[in-house]
């Protein structure tokens, strides 16, 4: 199975995976990791490397970080791997719910270009739907 | 003067760079000098994926840094960084000017001590710090705007 490593700011991440195992219940062969400014990015990268390691023993993993730029997605770049070791940004929920659905039918490569897709289309500005534009800003 | 911050921070660009400094500097630019990254394809698409309207994302050799600094971004409204003081150096050698640094991120390394929770500096870095001061460079340690600089005084005997 395709592994999910959600990589965030502080406990974001285990957060995100709390919620998602509260809506669909436990996830398999998903981990968070913590990372805070306090912790030296070359500890922090030995412990994303760990992480993936762990998931990629059963599959592909996909790597959900938060934001381009930050360090959590810093750290998750160097472990790039095309088609085996994907990292997407951006993290939200609706992409971890998915990801956790999909992760069964789809491909690594194909899973990722679909959350990016996802995880747009649900970021939703209400009073645009009461002016009758489509969600997504489409 | 289009430089208006040189920091040093071994996470290059990351969340308080982008969100904290820029915004409150108004830069325009970031240009990180590092010749390995500089020379690497990945590195360049990385930050150059940070780009931005409004915020422009480079990195460059010490040289080539040095020019556009000179040149091009005169004009610019520039935040520099460094990995290291030992590439701080390298940049000033290289003609990237500077009289106030911003240490921002320095993480623990064997045989450093902290002055600040982020900054952690070993002997070598004191050292570095002494050279840059007697040429006249204020230093100060500040991981985001709204923190204060403790003074840095050197521990015994890791100041020349």
């Amino acid at each position: 199975m395709i592994g999910i490593l959600v990589a965030a700011h502080q406990d974001l991440g285990q957060a995100l995976l709390r919620a998602a195992a509260g809506i669909l219940g436990p996830l398999e062969a998903a981990e968070a990791i913590t990372l805070s400014y306090e912790e030296a990015p070359t500890e922090a990268q030995g412990r994303v490397a760990a992480a993936v390691g762990r998931l990629a023993a059963d599959g592909e993993v996909l790597i959900l970080t938060d934001m381009f730029g930050g360090t959590p997605a810093n750290l998750c770049l160097a472990l790039l791997e095309p088609g085996r070791v994907e990292v997407l940004t951006g993290v939200n929920l609706p992409m971890v719910l998915k990801a956790a659905t999909a992760r069964r039918e789809l491909a690594l490569p194909a899973l990722a270009t679909l959350l990016r897709e996802y995880g747009g289309k649900n970021i939703v500005l209400a009073s645009e739907l009461l002016r009758g534009k489509p969600p997504g800003g489409g | 003067m289009s430089v208006h911050l040189v920091r040093i921070d071994s996470r290059l660009v990351h969340g308080q760079v982008l969100e904290a400094w820029a915004p409150q500097l108004e830069v325009d630019a970031i240009l990180v000098v590092d010749g390995p990254r500089a020379g690497d394809a990945f590195h360049r698409a990385i930050f150059g994926a940070l780009s931005r309207p409004g915020l422009e994302v480079r990195v460059e050799t010490p040289q080539d840094a040095a020019a556009l600094l000179g040149g091009a971004w005169q004009t610019r409204r520039v935040l520099v960084l460094f990995e290291g003081l030992p590439q701080a150096l390298a940049g000033r050698a290289a003609g990237v000017p500077f009289r106030h640094l911003n240490l921002g991120n320095l993480h623990p390394r064997p045989g450093s001590r902290p002055v600040t929770a982020s900054v952690h500096l070993t002997p070598e870095d004191w050292r570095d710090l002494a050279r840059l001061r007697a040429e006249g460079v204020e230093v100060e340690a500040r991981a985001v705007p709204g923190d204060r600089s403790p003074p840095l005084v050197a521990p015994h005997g890791e100041e020349d």
